[in-house]
């Protein structure tokens, strides 16, 4: 019963992390299932549907069909669309149903790209693993599948991980797209979102990679292990996490790099709990720390996490009972976090909690919120530290001092 | 021996005028009961098929209207009563009709003495959900009034070999069979089965599954054998229910599409089967009386 979650709703599922990371590649997506899980990716798990282009299609499965294992029907529904139109690439994306009835993924995209003579890639996604799970697993895929081989004289950056369901929007993509060329490196590639698909073949010739969310990390230590590419994981969204990345990367890359705190635990003040996308966490305590360094800050996390990438008190959360837990045993002042997460609040850190959307939790719930304005903002980490300490010095500590 | 001349040939997919009842003026003296239904399960290839269908033409010879349902994605459970033609399966004609066109006629056919055959069918080897085909054959029966129409005496469900999952367990389910009979040699093999789809009538006892009636010993001529299927009896806490020798008439008549019972009514062998339908019917329930 511990993943029963009684306050939160189903998380974006690993078809839908599949499908988001391939949308603006050109491919075909198409979700092997009845027509709920398209539904979920395209109502609510995927910001882009309503805006953007992206050919994500339901294979329309029936109970017969799964019954009897006729993949025939899927094989002619895909055939009858790639007809009409070009496509780069078509992926077949699963849900409960063929996992139930062991669906041949791979069997079916080697029967499928003889007969199409294009590639296509099969997603044994069940509905039951996490959206950055099947993020993951799609950036590998095309990363094994699409990139060649190095030029001679490797240049620039490839951003890795910026999706939308981590909170990625149009103005932080240019942030980050920014601060490389404010080190030097011409944008090679962007994965999560944004990007061309004729980019992607020539990612193997960037010099470093820039990991900005934490589903990303398997596809860093892939193009670290085949291609010999360093990476450094974080965010630049103010100040200190740009001086923090922008030395990493003077340095060459080294990996994951874990923050540990500028003053000792006794000292500290107040306690900030940060729940969200891991590297997300990461930067916005470094700023907040970096401004009020009498605050403790820890993060968590229900998503990708990475051990390597956190500090002490840090956890990944398995569960909601778990995060229940947590909050009542973790002595904090203030908690940072998707607004649904408020009502697992125990009584005296209800009002003590500042809301922080996260996509991939709450979908477009809460999508009015301009993340990136607001996120990291001077007046945003004022507010929790007015909240967390009482009164906050104009300008953070740092600046009174 | 020779075959039995006059045998009945059935003509699958057409019903007599008599096969649907209407209640009214319903010949059996059981029109308003609720039929018994009867599963049998046991170690595949150890005889099952050929036990359950030797059973309802002994029973059919009784009088009985008889239903038997093949749980296998083979659809072969009823091919001796149908003189070894198979019969379209409830999953053939789903894949090939539309839902709302499907009618009862479809898929229950008449073989020999008037024995409703069903079979479940499912996916090839290999692919698809066999256990969901039987689900899905079962609710079709159900929605299309299978039970009420054809208003039989005895159902008896043929299921493929042990209990692998909730879809084979579907015939043991509360509203499904009354009683489980275990189709068992003295192998060990056979015997191991036995004990596996004991357990899983024991595990889910509490949902009011049906209960066991006993082992069916379907010999192989090993040595000791009726002392080796009376200890494992014992051990499962249940009974012999009875002993069907090796009999080369049995091989004889399945080469003709036929039973036992058909071909060789008069035979020490359907005398067997006849008795073991008497376990299952009593005759006192054939008049009506309880018992």
């Amino acid at each position: 019963m511990s993943y029963l979650f009684q306050y939160l709703p189903p998380f974006a599922a690993d078809y839908s992390g599949v499908a988001s990371a391939l949308h603006d590649l050109g491919g075909l997506v198409v979700i092997h299932d009845a027509s709920g899980c398209t539904g979920s990716f395209t109502g609510y798990d995927e910001p882009r549907w309503f805006s953007g282009k992206s050919s994500v299609y339901c294979s329309g499965l029936r109970e017969i069909d799964a019954i009897m294992g006729n993949d025939s029907r899927l094989l002619d529904n895909i055939r009858s669309i790639i007809e009409k139109k070009q496509f780069n690439f078509v992926a077949v994306v699963g849900s409960p149903v063929p996992m139930l009835v062991g669906f041949d993924f791979d069997g079916f995209a080697r029967i499928s790209e003889e007969e199409f003579g294009i590639p296509v890639f099969g997603f044994p996604t069940t509905g039951l693993a996490r959206y950055e799970q099947g993020m993951s697993a799609a950036f590998l895929a095309l990363a094994r599948r699409f990139v060649g081989e190095p030029e001679e004289k490797r240049k620039g950056a490839n951003i890795l991980g910026a999706s939308p369901l981590d909170n990625f929007d149009g103005d932080t993509l240019m942030r980050l797209r920014e601060f490389l060329a404010e080190n030097g490196l011409p944008v090679v590639s962007v994965w999560g979102q944004g990007d061309e698909w004729e980019s992607m073949p020539k990612a193997s010739s960037a010099s470093i990679n820039l990991v900005v969310s934490a589903a990303a990390l398997p596809l860093a230590e892939y193009m670290k292990n085949r291609w010999a590419i360093p990476y450094v994981a974080g965010l630049p969204l103010g100040e200190e996490t740009a001086r923090e990345l922008k030395s990493q990367i003077k340095q060459g890359g080294g990996g994951a790099v874990a923050r540990s705190g500028a003053i000792s635990e006794t000292d500290k003040s107040a306690r900030v709990f940060l729940i969200g996308e891991q590297l997300r966490m990461n930067a916005f305590r470094s700023e907040l720390l970096f401004r009020y360094p009498s605050l403790d800050a820890v993060a968590g996390s229900f998503f990708a996490w990475n051990a390597s990438l956190s500090s002490d008190g840090d956890c990944f959360i398995e569960n909601e009972s778990a995060l229940i837990r947590c909050l009542e045993e973790g002595n904090f002042d203030v908690v940072v976090g998707d607004p649904l997460l408020r009502e697992l609040m125990p009584g005296g850190l209800a009002g003590r909690f500042v809301e922080e959307p996260h996509y991939g939790l709450s979908a477009r719930l809460y999508r009015e919120h301009s993340l990136s304005r607001r996120f990291c903002s001077a007046s945003f980490m004022d507010g929790i530290a007015a909240l967390a300490l009482g009164a906050p010095a104009p300008g953070g500590e740092r600046a009174a001092a | 021996m020779n075959p039995e001349n006059n045998c009945h040939i059935p003509s699958p997919g057409k019903f007599p005028p008599h096969a649907f009842r209407t209640g009214e003026g319903a010949i059996s003296s059981s029109a308003e009961k609720t039929p018994r239904k009867i599963a049998v399960y046991g170690k595949g290839g150890i005889g099952k098929s050929t036990t359950v269908s030797n059973l309802s033409a002994a029973l059919a010879r009784r009088g009985l209207r008889v239903l038997q349902i093949g749980c296998d994605p083979k659809a072969d459970s009823t091919k001796t009563l149908t003189n070894g033609k198979p019969v379209p399966s409830v999953l053939d004609v789903l894949r090939d009709k539309k839902k709302g066109a499907l009618r009862l006629e479809d898929f229950v056919f008449e073989g020999y003495h008037g024995i409703f055959c069903v079979e479940a069918g499912g996916p090839q080897p290999g692919i698809g959900c066999a256990g969901r085909a039987i689900i899905t054959a079962f609710n079709q029966l159900e929605e299309l009034g299978a039970y009420e129409k054809l208003k039989p005496d005895i159902v008896l469900f043929d299921v493929l070999g042990d209990v692998v999952c909730g879809g084979f367990a579907m015939p043991m389910r509360y509203g499904y069979a009354d009683e489980v009979a275990i189709v068992s040699s003295g192998e060990m093999m056979a015997l191991y089965a036995a004990h596996n789809i004991v357990q899983a009538l024991e595990s889910f006892s509490s949902r009011g599954y049906a209960r066991l009636a006993g082992i069916i010993q379907n010999s192989r001529s090993i040595v000791n054998e009726d002392a080796l299927v009376r200890q494992a009896a014992e051990e499962l806490k249940t009974r012999v229910i009875g002993i069907i020798p090796r009999s080369g008439l049995v091989q004889e008549a399945e080469n003709l599409g036929k039973t036992v019972v058909e071909c060789f009514p008069d035979s020490p062998q359907a005398a067997l089967y006849a008795g073991l339908s008497r376990f299952f019917y009593p005759d006192l329930l054939k008049k009506g009386l309880d018992c």
